[in-house]
């Protein structure tokens, strides 16, 4: 019986032994969770804080890279005004480098034609300029040069290029065209553009005036296959002769019957 | 140094014309009155470095100066704008037929006449 009471005492004593480790282990267990606990919540609240941190970051950023965006949108668009305007500035540069050049172009015919019309008094060698004026420069192919005779008020075919009409032959000046433009004294352009292959009617007739009278005539007929019509710079060069052609080739003719006179 | 251009026309106006249209650029310019004068200056010891060619003049028209030049091997690299009052397609084949390189039309525009001698000189 004493035995036994030895054994149950050993076992409890054991038992409550084995309980007194178990509640240990348990407070362990649950001290180390707690810690556990606590660190995990530390963690979190610190990510947590971390992420706010980092997209505010980004949405400053965000923010920056739209107003960068916005600024190089006005300077493009800036830019495109600007190029806009360089390209018209061009295009008017190059207008005005076009309209100088014609210019320039004109100015030249204009010297070239004055210039030779006054560089020689030999008659024959002034009609042969004002055929290459009216040829070269003004791009005529089919022409010719009147001399009004005032003796029988006709005006004669003095050099011919292209036409049928012989030289010598005359056009009295009464009710027609030509004596039409010779009294206005004026440049006549047929505003008629005539059909091809009929070349009798002139397409322009300038009389040729020396002091106030009537010296001559151009008459135009055809202009060169190329030459689609007449320009601004062929009424100054119209404009020119009708002025120097008469005078240089009436003053070519005294210059002969003088000399002539004078043999 | 400056290349050299040589105008060929038989009327003076235009020879005129020419000079007073390429003054103001850098070329140097020679003068001849006909395709003889033209081709002998070709021959020269100081050739020039373009011609610009009437195609209606005494003696040697320029169609057969342009032949003469292009059948040449010592000639025949210079450039020959034709520049003349023919401006129908037969003329313009006959003067690509004698070898030119390029064909101008009078009343002479000079925009147009620098741009084909500049083309033809950059591309010697």
């Amino acid at each position: 019986m004493v035995e036994d009471k030895k054994e149950w005492a050993q076992f409890f004593k054991q038992m409550f032994k084995e309980g007194e480790k178990f509640t240990e282990d348990l407070l362990k267990e649950n001290e180390r969770l707690r810690q556990r606990n606590a660190f995990l919540e530390h963690e979190l609240s610190l990510r947590s804080a971390s992420g706010r941190s980092d997209s505010s970051q980004l949405l400053t950023r965000l923010e920056v890279l739209e107003e960068e965006r916005n600024r190089l949108k006005e300077e493009l668009s800036s830019l495109k005004r600007r190029l806009k305007q360089v390209e018209k500035e061009n295009a008017d540069f190059t207008l005005q480098y076009l309209e100088i050049e014609k210019q320039n172009s004109n100015f030249a015919s204009l010297y070239v034609a004055s210039y030779q019309l006054h560089s020689t008094i030999d008659f024959n060698k002034i009609l042969k300029v004002i055929s290459d004026i009216l040829t070269n420069l003004i791009g005529a192919e089919y022409f010719g040069i009147y001399l009004y005779d005032p003796r029988s008020s006709t005006l004669v075919l003095t050099s011919v290029e292209g036409l049928d009409e012989p030289k010598g032959s005359r056009v009295e000046l009464r009710d027609n065209l030509m004596s039409r433009v010779a009294s206005s004294g004026e440049l006549y352009i047929d505003p008629e553009i005539p059909e091809p292959g009929n070349y009798a009617r002139p397409i322009a007739l300038q009389p040729l005036i020396s002091s106030g009278d009537l010296v001559g005539m151009l008459a135009i007929h055809k202009l060169l296959v190329q030459k689609e019509g007449f320009e601004p710079i062929d009424m100054e060069l119209f404009s020119l002769l009708g002025a120097h052609a008469g005078t240089a080739l009436l003053a070519a003719r005294i210059c002969s019957e003088v000399q002539a006179a004078g043999t | 140094m400056p290349k050299k251009i040589l105008i060929v026309d038989d009327t003076t106006s235009v020879r005129m014309l020419l000079r007073m249209i390429l003054k103001s650029t850098d070329y140097e310019l020679a003068e001849a009155e006909d395709g003889v004068g033209a081709f002998k200056q070709c021959n020269s010891p100081s050739p020039p470095d373009l011609v610009l060619m009437d195609i209606i003049m005494p003696n040697m028209d320029g169609i057969e100066c342009c032949r003469l030049i292009k059948a040449n091997k010592k000639t025949k690299h210079i450039p020959v704008i034709m520049v003349t009052t023919k401006g129908e397609p037969q003329q313009m084949e006959s003067a690509y037929a004698a070898g030119c390189d390029d064909y101008l039309t009078k009343p002479i525009n000079r925009i147009e006449l620098l741009a084909k001698i500049k083309a033809q000189i950059a591309n010697d």
